[in-house]
Order: C-alpha cells, then structure tokens, then sequence
C-alpha cells in the first residue's frame, strides 16, 4: 500500500518535469516590440512623497521626465523646458515649458503642475535638499523659482529622483492613484517583488517610441540576472558586476555596454580623531594604496583608477593637470615616521605614544560587492606600511550609528550627492553636512563660492582649486570611477548608455 | 482529545505575547536609531537632518518608552491594524498576504520533493545495511544536507535553465516555475530526512516484534511497509514538522535566486530597514504557524501509534 503511493506521488513528479520541458517555449512566440529588463531591486515608492531608492530610479526615468535633461555624455539639454535663464545673479531661474506635452492622462504639462511637483508634497522640498522662496506660475507655460540664495538651479532639475509629475496622479483628498508622468512609456501594471509592465506613450511628444511595451523583472540576485540575459529569458540586464563582464563579452549573443560613469568610489576618514586628525597619515595613506592594481587586478580593468581623484573625468569641471597619488611606499613610511608612528616592539604595527597604529573600515553592505573586495585590498596595502585595519562590514542600521557615534577610523563609500555632472559631490566634506567628518573653513567657503556664483570661468577655477585641496588635504582618498555596465542581447538595437548612473535611456530603442 | 487541542490552543496565545515582547525588545536593542531609518527611507541616506530625524521620532511615537510602544501596537493588532510598513507605507498585513501564497506554494513543493526522495531512499538504506546502496544512499545524503543552496540553485539554473532550456530561469508563476527552487530546497532537506529514516528504521528493525514478524515467516516486503515503517515515523514526522515550519517562515537565499516572491526576502529585508511593523507581523505569523504545526504532529503521533495518549492518568 504505502509503496503503491509513493510510486504515484514519484509519477506525479515526474509528470510535473515533463509539463515543464513541453511548455517552455510557449512564452517567446509572440513577442513583437516587448523589452524585458533585468532589475535587481523592488520599487520602494511611485510617488514624489519619497525618495525613489535603488533601481526604482531606472522604471521612473521611462514613466518621469524632468526639466532639464543630460544626453548621454551629460550635456544639459532642454526636457520638459525648452529655455531657461537666471536673475539676480542665479537667485531667480525662469523656465520657460514646451507648449506640446501632456500626461500620460491626457492633461495638458503646465506651469502649475511644475509647480506642484517642487511643492509641499515633494519629498526633495521637505528634505530641504532643494528650497524655495516662492515658485510662481507667471504663465501657463512660465514658472519662476525664487531660491535662498544663488545656486545652480538647472542642475539640480536633472535628477529623475525629483521629476515632474501630474497633479492628477493624487486624489482630491490627497491619495496617491498611480504614477502619471509624461515620460516615453506609461504605467500598466506592477505586481510587487516581481515586475512592472509599461505600455508605449502614443502621444509622446519627442520622436515616436519604438517598443510597445517595457517589462522590467525583479530579480534580486545578481547571478541570476546574468543567467536570464543569457538564457534569452530578458533581453536587458542592469546593475552587472565587475566581475563578469569577461565572462558575457565572450559571449557572441551578448552585447556588454560600458561607460565611465560620475560614481567615485573613495575612502573617507575620520579626522575628528586620531589617527587621521594629521594630514601627513592620511597621506601615508593615499601613497600607499595602488588604486591602478586595484582597477586592474581586483576589477578586470573594469572602472578606472581615480589616484585620489575626487571627480570621475566626465564630470563638469573636473580638472585635467592634477597631482595625483601613484603608490608609494617609501614616501607613505616617511610620512609616518615624520608623524611619529614608529614600530618600538617588532611587530610590524606602528606605535605612537603607546598606541598602535590600529584602525576600523567600516564598510556597507547595499552598494556594490566590489566594496568589500576593494576594502579588503586596501586592508592589506596598508599593512605594508604598518597599519593594523579591521574590516568591519555592517548593515546599514549599524553603519549609521557606528558613523553618528563617530567610532570609525575609514568609512568607504560610493558617489554621494552625485548626481548629473555637476560636482555637487564637493558637498560631503561640508562641515555642517550629516556625512562630513572634516572641518575645514577654507574648504567650506569654497564650496559656497562654488555653489553660489554664476561665472562659469569663476566656478571651474573654484572646482579645480577644490579638487586640488582634497588632493592636498584628503579628507578621503578617492579610489576608482566606477564604469556603468548594461549587458544587452543582440536582437536589442539603438541602445546608447548614458553615463549618468540611475538611467536609462529607452526612447531610440527597438529589437530586431 | 479535544480538550488537548483547545488547551494547546489556549497556548499559543501565551506563546504569541512572548514571541512578540522578545522582538519588540530586539529590534529595540539592535544598533541603529528607528527614527534615522525611516528618514533615510524616505529621504535618502544623503538627504538626512538631524531637524528631520527628530520630527519622525516625534510623529512615529518613538520617543516613548518602548514599553508603551508595544502596548499601543499591541492594541492596534488586537483589531486587527497590523501598521503600516516603513519602507513602502503601505499596510503590512497586505504586504504579507500578497507574499504569503508564493512562500506555501514553493514550502511544500520543497518538502513534497524532499520527502519523495528521502523516505524510499532511507528505507532501502537501511533494509540493505552495508550495502553498496546504502552507501550510495548516505553519501548522496551527505551531499545533499552540505552543499549550499545558492550554489545548488545557480547550478540546476545553468544547466536545467541556460543549456537545456527545460524550466525558466526565474520568476513566480505555474508549476514549472517551481520545480527548481522546489528541487533546490528540497534537496537540501531531502539529505537530513533520508539519514534520520535509515537509523530510524534500523532501530526499529532490530525490536523484537520485528524478529517475530521475520519468525512467523512474513515477507521482508511486508515487514518493512506494514510493521516497520510505520513506527520509524515517529521521528521523522517531528522533523518533517520543524522544517516545514522553517520553509513557511521563508527562504531569503532560495526566494533572492528565483526572484520568488516569498515572504523570507521581505523579512530580511525589512530587518535591515528597521521596519518594525513588518518584522513584528511577521514574527507572529511565524511563531502561529510553528504552534500549529507542533500540535499537527502532535495529533499525528496519536494515528501513528496508539499508545502514545494525551489523556491523563
């Protein structure tokens, strides 16, 4: 009796593989003009009542657009604003709005919905990363900004993490209903931890959209990802690492897009305290890591070294004839020995009234995995100079209270307020900002210079000067510029990446 | 019998209050501050003010004392208002209903699979000790229960999925989107099974009512289904019922592989974000249906054998 039913449930399994193996190609048949693309995480919100995290940004720049656009060498380009110009010295910035968009509901883009997407509900107005005065509609396609103080405006109108939206995609009592943009592609369906489904904007108002539908699949592991694209399951994937791009440029069917991106990874010390109060240890530092071994061996040549290099060479301003760091460890040991650090005991740990040279990384687990793996280098250069690293790799939580709690010598981290090519970046060594740990007045009021004034000569000759000063001061040793990497199958035509990080750039795109 | 089952139930709720006191207090303890989570959450990490941090505190209540933070969820889940999850704001009863058929549908696929190779394979290993078959039997067994499962899972989606083209490499859907993640888990499971039915069995099959049923001249057949294996079950059915409760609690590694959408990546997940009303819904989810599945086996031991009885003396 009790064979005869395991016997049935064993057939029945069977059964279950053979269902499997007939119907597999039943899904591709059809497929036209419909694009899949491999993402790796969910899409944490929809509305501008929060800021979109992780690859949420890539499904919003389909369905979003926003004032001012980047081409895919990050020029500014006229979006949803066909002009703009500033007043009173870059306090005041006009934008004037093209008269032929609309929604995807089919209202019209005005002035007041520019105004309602900058307006109390927007997270980036409450978060007081961006701050008005006054936003006035002048007309119906004129809107006025009036800032604190003069900044940089347009730049900022670049980040699809703050696009334009409808105020039709709120109810009259303020519920949020669905994401209405004016972006190539329109919102259809999304079932959550899986996928979302877009269909074609009809009416899009630049040349017309070539796929009919977007697919994006949520598929958290990055393996899997890559297995999907080379199965054919997706046509598209995102967020592949470094370490295999050899592996899918071997493959003939594959397509791996590559482009230096404004990311920079780098390492940032804690000059609150000992050791890295003295400038001469963290330079030891900066001479003794190989940053161009590291782009080389630990990542494929995939990315390029930055030598201490704050901005990634595509970014605006970034200056061409710096002095940069090559390692070095005879002039890192001198550094430290000039500082003090001597080793009294033989232990190859370097001693300075009493203390050893110890220090704690601390490193996070959400960015990339080439983290860990660059921080574990950086660990063992600088043992050779006679430090003693502790690697500690924490969840976000623990990061940030080891960070508010200061207990941390190195933290390493990726980009921060980089976003588009302005070097807003300079921001994160700003005394008063939540992940500085440096205080430098002379740097600060550069930064303010920087951001305030309006002559473009001015600002590239304050941004070469900052960058010149992180060289010489290293508030963060800055380790390599991160290439972005979309791996395409072949059917997949017209893609041009972008070297913008969080986007993607759909609208010439179409399969064969 | 009934009067035991109602007892049991009367149980769980004392189980229920303890389990969630026990992660309310660890979230609690766990490094990082709730209310910095939530900004971070909702503004980015690099957008963070001290201004906005404290605001959160104030209008989330997590600046009252944590045991009046548990008391006033607690009401809140006595009817039935679960809060709402941090991270997308939307009701966490209906985050993890939306998960919670995948995370059934994939358990037991994986404890089906486990169980149609571990039962035969562990009786056949232990009717033929010493054999080579038992030693094939055990060795596969070990390998099962040791290799890990994001390895197993990225081998049978390279060859079942990228060179043999049988199942989809990823995704939630019909049967044949489980077979592999159910192969993955229940493999895994299928070791440990397998080696508790053989030295179950042997025990049994060395009792002397074994011995008599082999003297009155019964089919070794016979002896092993009918007499043997019924009494070996005992074991196995405890074991079957903790690792199910395992899988119905979510496999993060297996559901991140497959992109099953599964209620083990929502879990971790929300851990990581601090985002307590999730963890705390779910821990009571987990710690009903562990409840449940103990007094299931419980119950089963009872037709397994009738001398085990819950009356008192």
């Amino acid at each position: 009796m009790k064979s005869k039913k395991l016997y049935l449930v064993a057939i029945i399994l069977m059964g279950m593989f053979l269902v499997g193996g007939c119907s597999v190609n039943g899904s591709t048949a059809s497929k036209d003009q419909i694009l899949d693309v491999a993402i790796g995480t969910d899409i944490n919100t929809w509305d501008i009542t929060k800021f979109p995290e992780g690859d949420a940004r890539f499904v919003w720049s389909q369905i979003y657009e926003t004032l001012v656009r980047l081409d895919a060498d990050l020029n500014m380009v006229p979006g949803l604003a066909e002009s703009w110009e500033s007043q009173e010295n870059g306090k005041v910035w006009i934008f004037k709005l093209r008269q032929d968009v609309k929604f995807h509901d089919g209202t019209p883009l005005t002035a007041e919905a520019v105004k309602y997407s900058y307006g109390d509900r927007a997270y980036v107005t409450m978060a007081k990363t961006l701050q008005f005065e006054n936003i006035e509609v002048i007309d119906d396609y004129t809107v006025k900004f009036t800032c604190p103080k003069p900044m940089p405006l347009p730049t900022y109108m670049t980040h699809i993490a703050w696009p334009v939206v409808s105020p039709t995609s709120v109810s009259a009592t303020g519920e949020f209903i669905k994401p209405i943009g004016t972006g190539p592609f329109k919102y259809n369906s999304y079932t959550k931890g899986q996928e979302v489904v877009l269909d074609k904007n009809e009416e899009y108002w630049g040349d017309e959209v070539k796929l009919s539908q977007v697919i994006f699949k949520i598929i958290p592991d990055s393996s899997t990802r890559i297995m999907a694209l080379t199965s054919g399951d997706v046509d598209m994937s995102l967020k592949i690492p470094e370490s295999d791009v050899a592996q899918l440029q071997a493959d003939k069917d594959i397509t791996v897009n590559r482009k230096l991106s404004t990311f920079t990874d780098f390492l940032q010390f804690n000059t609150a305290k000992a050791p890295f109060d003295d400038v001469s240890v963290r330079k030891a530092v900066a001479n003794a890591i190989d940053t161009e071994g590291i782009v080389k061996n630990a990542l494929n040549d995939v990315g390029v070294a930055a030598q201490g290099r704050a901005y990634s060479p595509v970014m605006m301003y970034s200056a061409k004839d710096l002095p940069l760091y090559s390692q070095n460890q005879a002039t890192a040991k001198s550094l430290l020995a000039a500082a003090g650090w001597k080793d009294n005991n033989g232990d190859k740990i370097l001693e300075k009234d009493g203390q050893p040279l110890k220090v704690v990384l601390l490193v996070g687990q959400s960015w990339s995995p080439r983290e860990l793996k660059i921080s574990e280098i950086c660990q063992a250069q600088l043992k050779e100079i006679g430090f003693d690293v502790e690697v500690q790799q924490v969840e976000a939580a623990a990061f940030s209270e080891i960070e508010k709690a200061g207990n941390f010598d190195m933290l390493m981290r990726t980009g921060y307020y980089v976003w588009g090519p302005y070097p807003h970046h300079v921001k994160v060594h700003f005394s008063k900002n939540y992940a500085s740990h440096y205080n430098n007045p002379a740097y600060d009021q550069l930064v303010q210079e920087g951001e305030s004034t309006t002559d473009d000569a001015k600002k590239a000759e304050i941004y070469g000067n900052l960058q010149k000063m992180i060289l010489e001061e290293v508030p963060a040793f800055y380790l390599l510029h991160e290439e972005k990497i979309v791996a395409t199958r072949n059917n997949v035509q017209g893609y041009e990446i972008s070297a913008e990080d969080p986007w993607l750039e759909l609208r010439g795109v179409y399969l064969k | 019998m009934y009067r035991y089952i109602g007892k049991r139930l009367c149980l769980l709720l004392i189980v229920i209050l303890g389990v969630t006191v026990l992660t309310f207090t660890l979230m609690h303890a766990a490094p990082g501050d709730m209310a910095e989570m939530i900004a971070i959450s909702r503004y980015g990490a690099e957008n963070l003010t001290t201004a906005e941090v404290e605001a959160i505190r104030l209008s989330e209540g997590l600046d009252s004392p944590v045991m009046v933070q548990y008391f006033h969820w607690l009401t809140h889940m006595i009817s039935g208002d679960f809060g709402n999850s941090l991270i997308t704001g939307e009701p966490v009863l209906e985050e993890i209903l939306i998960r919670l058929p995948a995370t059934l549908k994939l358990s037991f696929a994986a404890l089906l699979v486990s169980l149609v190779i571990a039962i035969p394979a562990g009786v056949i290993a232990a009717s033929k000790q010493h054999s080579l078959m038992d030693y094939l039997t055990m060795s596969s067994a070990l390998i099962g229960t040791s290799v890990p499962n994001f390895w197993l899972g990225l081998l049978l989606i390279l060859l079942f999925s990228v060179t043999l083209g049988w199942f989809p490499v990823f995704g939630y859907g019909g049967l044949r989107y489980m077979v592999l993640p159910a192969l993955t888990l229940g493999a895994g499971l299928a070791g440990i099974t397998t080696r508790l039915t053989r030295s179950s069995m042997l025990e049994v099959l060395n009792q002397d009512y074994v011995t008599t049923a082999r003297s009155k001249g019964l089919s070794e057949r016979r002896i092993i289904f009918k007499h043997a294996l019924k009494n070996a079950f005992i074991p196995i059915i405890t074991v079957i019922g903790i690792q199910l409760g395992h899988l119905l609690g979510g496999t993060v590694i297996v559901e991140s592989i497959f992109a099953w959408p599964g209620i083990g990546k929502l879990l971790v997940d929300s851990i990581y974000a601090r985002d307590f009303a999730t963890v705390q819904a779910c821990a009571l989810l987990f710690a009903i249906i562990f409840v449940l599945i103990n007094l299931i086996v419980d119950v089963l031991y009872l037709f397994l054998n009738p001398k085990i009885s819950y009356q008192k003396e």
